[in-house]
C-alpha cells in the first residue's frame, strides 16, 4: 500500500481539477454573427486538412496537461511503496526537558513519536528495531525488537527534567549496531530538539545517523533557582524571548504566602525575593503565565533551618570578624587564651602567627608560646619574605575561587604537618587537616585582607570545618536546569545525502513521479506547439 | 445616394459593351442595323426606292454608277443590374446600392434602357423600366425603398426568376458566396445572351477580418453557426481559404468573358468606384 510521506502537500490534487474547470470555462464561445459562414467553415475544413492530427492532438493536451499536474502533486506528497530488505534500526529519543516544550498544542515529543511512528510503519516487516530514550540516563525500552513491540515502546517513552546525554545513548547504539555477525551498518535515527550531527563523540560509529527534528523554537520563561532561608525565599527567573513583566506566587507548604511581579530584560534573568513564615519546611515558587515550556514554571525547595554556631577569637582583627559574620549562623565570641577552657564554641579561631581555625581544643590546652598544635609545627622566628615570591595554590577545600594574585607578605612561618593549600616560594603557608586549618601568616603583616581572595579562604574553611547543617527536606520539584529551559532556537533536521538505509532506498516513488512529470511537460510543450 | 461632383464624372463616361445593341430606336450605341447615324458604314447600289439623298454623287462622277452611302444605325441597349439583396448584403448594402446606382446612372446617361432586378429569397423584383437621365430620381427612389434581407436562397435560384431579360448588358451585383451559385448564374445569363459583368461586393470584416477568442459564428442568412478558436493559425487558414474563393470567382467570370471586379466596402466608394470600373474595362 502506497503511503504519502508529505500528506501535507495534498493541496497541490487541486492543481488538476483547477486545470479542468479553466478548460470547461474556455469552452464558452462569445457569439458573433457574421454575412456568412462560408468561408469560415472552407478555412476550418482546410484547416483540419492539412493538420489531420489537429484534432488528435487538442484532445491529448488536456489530459496531458491533466496528468502532469497530478504527477507533480503526488511528487509533491513523496509517496512511498513500504517494503525492501530489512536492517536494524535503533531510535534514540531525546527525553530532556525541553522536549516538553508546546507548539499548536503538540509537545515536541508527541511530534517525535509521531514521526517514530510513521518511520517505523515504512519499515520492512523484518526490520529489527531497537528503542532508547535519552535522559540523564540512558533506558533502553526495547532491544531488536519487531514492529508492534518497538511501537509499545515508543508509546511509553516520557520526558524527564533533565539534560540528556546523547553520548552515552549513541555509544550505546553503537554497541547495539555492532551486535551482529554480518556486522551490517544499522541507522541510528535521533528524534531530538536540539542535537546536531557535529556534537556527535562517538569514535569509529558502525551506524549512519539520521537526525530528524521536532518542534519549533518558542519563547520560555523559567523559574531556574530557588532557595529558601531563615523567613524568606529567594528565586531566579530566566527570560527566554523578549523583555517582559512577569507574575510568580509563592507557596509555603501548600499555602499562598507571597506573590511578586518582576520586568525581565529580554535574554536576561532577575532575582525576586519572597517572605515565607519561618516554620515553613518546603516553598514552592511558580510564573502565572502559561508558556511554551510549563514544567520549568515552577521550582519547590526545602526551608533551610540553620543551627545557630559560636565562634571563638582570641585574637583582635576586624577584617577576621568581618569576614566571619558573612555566615549568618555564626556567632563571633571575643575571648582570652586564658578563658578558652570555659568558653564553649564550634571552633576556635587562636593566635596571630600562625593562625590556627580548630573545632576542638586540644586537652592538654592551649599554648600560645608554642611552636606546634596538633600535627602543625612552625619555627621559632619568622621568616622574612624579600623580592618577589612566588605563592602557589594546591587544589584543596579551602582554595576553590581563590587567586592570591597581588598579595603580598612582610614574613611568615613556614607551616610543617597537615596538607598544603597554598605555599610560599614552595613552603606551605596554609595548610589542613580534617579538623583544624593553620595559616602561617600574620594577617596584619600582609595585604590579603584586604584583597577579594580573604573572604573567599575564610568562608572556604568555614565550609571545611563548619559546613551549614540544613534540616534535610524531601526533595520537591528541583528546578529545571536553564539549558533545557532555552527552548528558542531548535536544530534542524539532518539526514546525510547518499546514506539511506537499504529499506529506505527505491521505496519513495518521488523521483519517478518527478521524471513523469518532466516527460508529460515536454510532451505537453510540443503537442501545445503543434495546436497552435 | 451619390454626390453630385462624383455624378459629373460619371457623365464623362459610358459603359462599354462589346456587342452591338439591338434594343429600340433612338439609342447611342452603334447596331447592326443602318440607318441616319453620322457614323459611316458601307456603300451599295442604289436600287430604286432608295432615299436619294443618301446618293453618293462624288462617286456617281467616277464610276457613272449610282451609289448610296450607308451609315451605322444607332440604338439603344438594355441594361440589366441584377442587385443581390440576401441578408448577408447588410454589412455592405452601401457599397452594393452605390454601384447599383452608379451602373444605372451611366445607363440611363449613355441612352440606354434600364431594369433593376433586386434578388431576395429566391426572386428577383423588377423595377419599372428607365430611361433617360430624368428617370435618375425614380432609380434612386426604387434604390432607396430595398433593403438587405431574407433567409437562405441561391443565386441561381434569383436569378432564373429574373424576367423580360434580352440581349443586353447585366451587371450582377454581389458578394458571390457560395460559388457554384455564381457560376450557374452566369452560365444562364450568358444563355439569355446577356454581356454580363460581375461586381463583387465584400466588406472589411470579410476581407481583413480581426477577431480573437472563442467565438461562436451564425451566419446572418441561415442562422447557422460555427465555433471558432480565432487564433493565428485560424486567421491564416481563413485568408487563405479568402483568396482561394476570390480567385476561382475570377476564373468563373474570365472563362465566360464576364468583366470582374471586387469592391471592398470598406474603402470610400467614390474614390475606388470608376478606377476600377476603368481597370475591369467596364466603361
Amino acid at each position: 500500500m502506497i503511503r504519502f510521506l508529505s500528506p501535507g502537500f495534498a493541496w497541490a490534487l487541486a492543481v488538476p481539477a483547477a486545470i479542468l474547470i479553466l478548460y470547461l470555462l474556455r469552452r464558452r464561445y462569445l457569439p458573433q454573427q457574421v454575412p456568412s459562414v462560408f468561408l469560415w467553415r472552407k478555412s476550418v475544413k482546410d484547416y483540419a486538412a492539412n493538420r489531420p492530427f489537429q484534432k488528435l492532438m487538442k484532445n491529448l493536451l488536456m489530459p496531458l496537461q491533466l496528468l502532469a499536474a497530478l504527477a507533480l502533486a503526488l511528487a509533491l506528497m513523496r509517496p512511498a511503496i513500504p517494503g525492501g530488505t530489512a536492517g536494524r534500526t535503533i531510535l534514540v529519543f531525546d527525553i530532556s526537558g525541553s522536549m516538553q516544550t508546546v507548539t499548536a498544542g503538540r509537545t515536541r515529543l508527541d511530534t517525535a513519536k509521531e514521526e517514530a511512528l510513521r518511520l517505523i510503519a515504512d519499515l520492512p516487516a523484518e526490520e529489527e528495531i531497537t528503542v532508547l530514550a535519552a535522559g540523564a540516563e540512558t533506558e533502553r525500552l526495547a532491544l531488536s525488537a519487531d514492529k508492534e513491540t518497538a511501537e509499545k515502546a515508543i508509546d511509553r517513552v516520557k520526558c524527564g527534567r533533565d539534560t540528556a546525554d546523547m553520548d552515552r545513548a549513541l555509544s550505546l547504539a553503537d554497541a547495539v549496531s555492532r551486535d551482529r555477525e554480518d556486522n551490517s551498518a544499522a541507522a541510528v535515527v535521533v528524534f531530538s530538539d536540539t542535537y546536531r550531527p557535529e556534537q556527535m563523540n562517538v569514535r569509529g560509529a558502525a551506524f549512519t545517523l539520521r537526525i530528524i527534528n521536532c518542534g519549533a523554537g518558542e519563547e520560555n520563561r523559567a523559574v531556574y533557582s530557588l532557595e529558601a532561608e531563615g523567613g524568606q525565599a529567594y528565586a531566579r527567573v530566566a527570560n527566554f524571548g523578549g523583555a517582559c513583566s512577569v507574575s510568580l506566587t509563592c507557596e509555603a507548604d501548600g499555602v499562598l504566602c507571597d506573590a511578586r511581579e518582576t520586568e525581565i530584560p529580554e535574554g536576561g534573568t532577575a532575582g525576586v525575593r519572597f517572605a515565607v513564615p519561618e516554620e515553613a519546611k518546603r516553598v514552592r515558587v511558580s510564573l502565572r503565565e502559561a508558556d511554551a515550556l510549563p514544567e520549568d514554571n515552577a521550582a519547590e525547595a526545602a526551608v533551610k533551618h540553620t543551627a545557630a554556631r559560636k565562634v571563638a577569637v582570641t585574637s583582635d582583627s576586624v577584617f577576621l570578624e568581618s569576614a566571619l559574620k558573612v555566615r549568618p549562623d555564626l556567632t563571633v565570641l571575643r575571648t582570652e587564651n586564658e578563658a578558652l577552657a570555659s568558653t564553649e564554641a564550634d571552633l576556635y579561631i587562636l593566635g596571630t602567627s600562625p593562625m590556627i581555625l580548630t573545632r576542638q581544643l586540644p586537652e592538654e590546652g592551649y599554648d600560645p608560646a608554642a611552636a606546634a598544635f596538633g600535627p602543625f609545627s612552625w619555627p621559632e622566628e619568622e621568616k622574612e619574605v624579600s623580592g618577589s615570591p612566588t605563592v602557589a595554590i594546591s587544589e584543596s577545600p579551602l582554595t576553590g575561587g581563590l587567586t592570591m594574585k597581588n598579595v603580598l607578605f612582610r614574613s611568615f612561618r613556614p607551616l610543617s604537618g597537615g596538607r598544603a593549600a597554598v605555599t610560599l616560594d614552595g613552603e606551605p603557608l596554609i595548610a589542613y587537616t580534617e579538623d583544624a586549618v593553620a595559616i602561617g601568616f600574620d594577617l596584619h603583616d600582609s595585604n590579603l585582607p584586604l584583597k577579594y581572595d580573604f573572604p573567599v579562604l575564610i568562608q572556604n574553611i568555614l565550609d571545611w570545618l563548619l559546613p551549614e547543617a540544613a534540616e534535610t527536606a524531601e526533595a520537591g520539584l528541583a528546578p529545571m536546569p536553564l539549558q533545557e529551559s532555552d527552548v528558542r532556537s531548535v536544530a534542524p533536521g539532518y539526514e546525510p545525502a547518499g546514506q539511506k538505509t537499504e529499506s529506505e532506498k527505491g521505496r519513495e516513488l518521488t523521483g519517478s513521479l518527478l521524471a513523469l512529470f518532466l516527460l508529460l511537460l515536454v510532451a505537453e510543450m510540443g503537442v501545445s506547439r503543434y495546436v497552435h | 445616394m451619390l454626390t453630385d461632383s462624383f455624378l459629373s464624372r460619371l457623365d464623362t463616361l459610358c459603359l462599354a459593351m462589346r456587342g452591338r445593341a439591338q434594343g429600340g430606336a433612338g439609342g447611342s450605341r452603334r447596331s447592326r442595323q443602318t440607318g441616319s447615324s453620322a457614323e459611316f458604314s458601307d456603300y451599295r447600289e442604289y436600287v430604286p426606292g432608295d432615299d436619294i439623298r443618301r446618293l453618293d454623287w462624288n462617286a456617281y462622277a467616277r464610276f457613272d454608277k449610282l451609289f448610296l452611302k450607308l451609315f451605322m444605325e444607332e440604338q439603344e441597349s438594355l441594361v440589366t443590374v441584377l442587385l443581390d439583396a440576401s441578408a448577408s448584403m447588410e454589412a455592405k448594402w452601401a457599397s452594393a446600392r452605390s454601384a447599383a446606382e452608379a451602373v444605372g446612372y451611366l445607363a440611363l446617361t449613355g441612352g440606354d434602357r434600364l431594369h433593376i432586378h433586386l434578388l431576395k429569397n429566391g426572386r428577383a423584383l423588377r423595377s419599372p423600366q428607365l430611361s433617360g437621365r430624368a428617370a435618375f430620381p425614380r432609380l434612386n427612389s426604387f434604390l432607396d425603398a430595398c433593403a438587405p434581407d431574407g433567409t437562405e436562397s441561391t443565386l441561381t435560384e434569383a436569378v432564373k426568376h429574373t424576367e423580360g431579360l434580352r440581349k443586353g448588358l447585366c451587371f450582377l451585383i454581389t458578394d458571390g458566396y457560395t460559388e457554384d451559385a455564381l457560376k450557374e448564374a452566369l452560365d444562364y445569363l450568358r444563355y439569355l445572351k446577356q454581356e454580363t459583368a460581375v461586381i463583387q461586393v465584400l466588406s472589411g470584416g470579410e476581407l481583413r477580418p480581426e477577431m480573437s477568442g472563442a467565438l461562436r459564428l451564425t451566419d446572418s442568412e441561415s442562422g447557422e453557426t460555427l465555433d471558432l478558436m480565432a487564433d493565428r493559425s485560424a486567421l491564416e487558414a481563413y485568408r487563405d481559404a479568402l483568396e482561394d474563393f476570390l480567385k476561382k470567382v475570377r476564373e468563373n467570370c474570365s472563362s465566360r468573358e464576364a468583366p470582374y471586379l471586387l469592391l471592398d466596402g470598406e474603402k470610400p466608394f467614390e474614390e475606388s468606384f470608376i478606377p476600377l470600373l476603368s481597370q475591369s474595362h467596364m466603361i
